[in-house]
């Protein structure tokens, strides 16, 4: 288990900072909740350390994995787990190809399909394998986009509003969820929120972001 | 009526009288700006028209009675397109019909005798067109694909790439032409099927780009990234969900390049130096030649074509993840 460090980090737009230089280590299993008004950056925050930034966008700073320094390093390389508001099932993979898609090849393929088997009978989803994910409910899709994730055994998570989407009922129940998983797993999360109730639940430190261009 | 500007410069550059070519590069140049001078007055057009949609959708009116108007529209392109389909059933009848006179409304007898006769080389010219137009097809979607993928985040390249491969269509094809002529017969490529293939792609590419740029910078950018941060990277990526969630418009594009591929006759001649033969060449010789029931099978032919190009990509692309709802279509 390492940590997620972030050394004097910030993403500028046209040579101006969005935010100020941020330093700061996320602990594993802690969810680090980050606040902020729109346009803020903390979108592109997460997606400069997932190594996605939009070419519009310029980023300085360090960002490590404990002693693995991941600037540079694309996307497929780094290991961090990616949640957006959508869930973004790849909507031509059946529930238990999207599964497998991310899940790292070891075993035969009669034991993944049996370890997938179990990973959906634990978010009570047991026999989805071949469903269309279209077909879902927004909470499922919820969960099976989760467990695709962690399938992908990522060494640290970066939530964009991840439950959004959902209704209160079932926020409240996948979030429970989530974060659950996140300490059984020691996984540093980063969770961009606009909702107080996600704060509380994720019962970890907070940031507010502030915008450097509307001061 | 005199003939068109196009057809008088034909006319020059194909006189016999050499001191005429000067005059025809002259009227190229004038066809040039023409076309430039019609492209600045659709920009034009368009303008106005935009300042008088915004009025009109700013105005409030709630444009109930605008349905009739459309319905009228949808029947008269029904209309069109049964025209089109009933001539080509024309076509393949007058093929096996000798004799078809005026006022009667089907042939005498049929005869399939023309056809079979034909047949040799109405295969070798199908043989040919179906070759030039699969390369093409591969040809312009490999070519776009690449851009696609190396410039995707790039705005300002993908308008400039998009003005360049319109220009086929843009420019008068005749001066085109003779610009592209000049520089295979320099590089002494005439008369290659690779200089027709890659003309052919040319004038396929801008149809190719219009469909498949526009489908793929609509893929939503965070779907790409989910795939990237889940571990797949370069081939992988593109070929486990850029290509599946393309697949529709790729193969329709595919289809499209074919059908332009197989509808080419100027530049099939020119780049092939006369020596390629394809259905749009010899259904264009056929239909010179007087014989009307030659010209009809090779006119067949040429409609069939694209036709089972369509009908395949539409078929491929339903049973593709047929029982998955949420790929785009």
């Amino acid at each position: 288990m390492s940590q997620l460090i972030l050394e004097q980090v910030t993403v500028s737009l046209a040579r101006r900072p969005l935010f100020a230089p941020l330093t700061l280590v996320v602990e594993p299993g802690v969810v680090l909740s980050v606040l902020g008004a729109n346009g803020a950056g903390k979108s592109s925050l997460l997606a400069h350390l997932a190594g996605a930034l939009p070419p519009a966008l310029e980023a300085v700073g360090r960002v490590r994995m404990g002693e693995e320094a991941l600037d540079g390093q694309p996307p497929e390389q780094r290991r961090l787990g990616i949640l957006f508001q959508d869930d973004l099932l790849f909507p031509h993979l059946s529930v238990g190809g999207n599964l497998s898609f991310g899940s790292r090849p070891r075993g035969a393929r009669a034991a993944r399909r049996e370890a997938i088997a179990h990973s959906l009978e634990s978010i009570g989803l047991a026999g989805f394998e071949a469903r269309d994910p279209a077909t879902l409910s927004g909470g499922q899709r919820a969960r099976v986009a989760l467990l695709r994730v962690l399938l992908s055994e990522p060494r640290a998570l970066l939530m964009d509003e991840p439950f959004g989407q959902l209704d209160a009922v079932t926020r409240a129940q996948t979030r429970e969820w989530v974060f659950g998983e996140v300490r059984r797993r020691g996984l540093p999360t980063l969770l961009v929120t606009h909702d107080r109730e996600d704060v509380a639940a994720a019962a970890g430190p907070s940031l507010v972001l502030q915008s450097c261009l509307q001061a | 009526m005199p003939p068109p500007l196009g057809v008088v410069v034909w006319q020059w550059f194909t006189a016999s009288r050499l001191e005429l070519r000067a005059q025809a590069f002259a009227g190229s140049v004038l066809l040039l700006a023409v076309a430039l001078g019609a492209l600045a007055a659709a920009w034009g057009g368009s303008r106005l028209a935009r300042l008088a949609l915004r009025a009109y959708s700013e105005s409030g009116h709630r444009g109930l009675r605008a349905e009739r108007p459309f319905r009228l529209l949808a029947s008269l392109i029904g209309l069109s397109f049964t025209l089109a389909i009933s001539a080509m059933a024309a076509l393949g009848l007058r093929s096996v019909s000798p004799m078809w006179r005026f006022p009667a409304v089907f042939g005498d007898h049929l005869e399939l005798g023309l056809v079979a006769q034909l047949a040799p080389s109405l295969k070798m010219a199908l043989g040919s067109t179906v070759t030039l137009a699969c390369s093409t097809a591969i040809a312009a979607i490999a070519l776009v694909t690449l851009i696609n993928e190396s410039l995707i985040d790039d705005v300002r390249w993908r308008t400039r790439i998009g003005v360049l491969l319109f220009a086929p269509l843009l420019l008068p094809q005749l001066a085109f032409l003779f610009g592209l002529q000049s520089l295979l017969v320099r590089l002494q490529l005439d008369g290659t099927w690779a200089a027709v293939g890659w003309e052919h792609t040319l004038f396929a590419l801008p149809y190719v780009w219009g469909l498949l740029a526009a489908a793929r910078a609509q893929l939503d950018p965070r779907l790409i990234m989910t795939a990237r941060t889940l571990g797949a990277g370069g081939l992988r990526l593109w070929w486990a969900v850029t290509l599946p969630l393309l697949l529709r418009p790729t193969l329709l594009a595919g289809a499209v390049a074919f059908g332009v591929s197989a509808a080419l006759y100027l530049p099939t001649l020119f780049a092939g130096a006369g020596r390629v033969m394809t259905v749009a060449t010899e259904a264009t010789s056929a239909a010179s030649s007087g014989n009307l029931r030659l010209a009809a099978a090779y006119g067949a032919a040429q409609a069939l074509a694209p036709l089972t190009a369509l009908l395949f990509a539409a078929l491929i692309g339903r049973a593709a993840f047929s029982g998955r709802q949420g790929v785009p279509r």
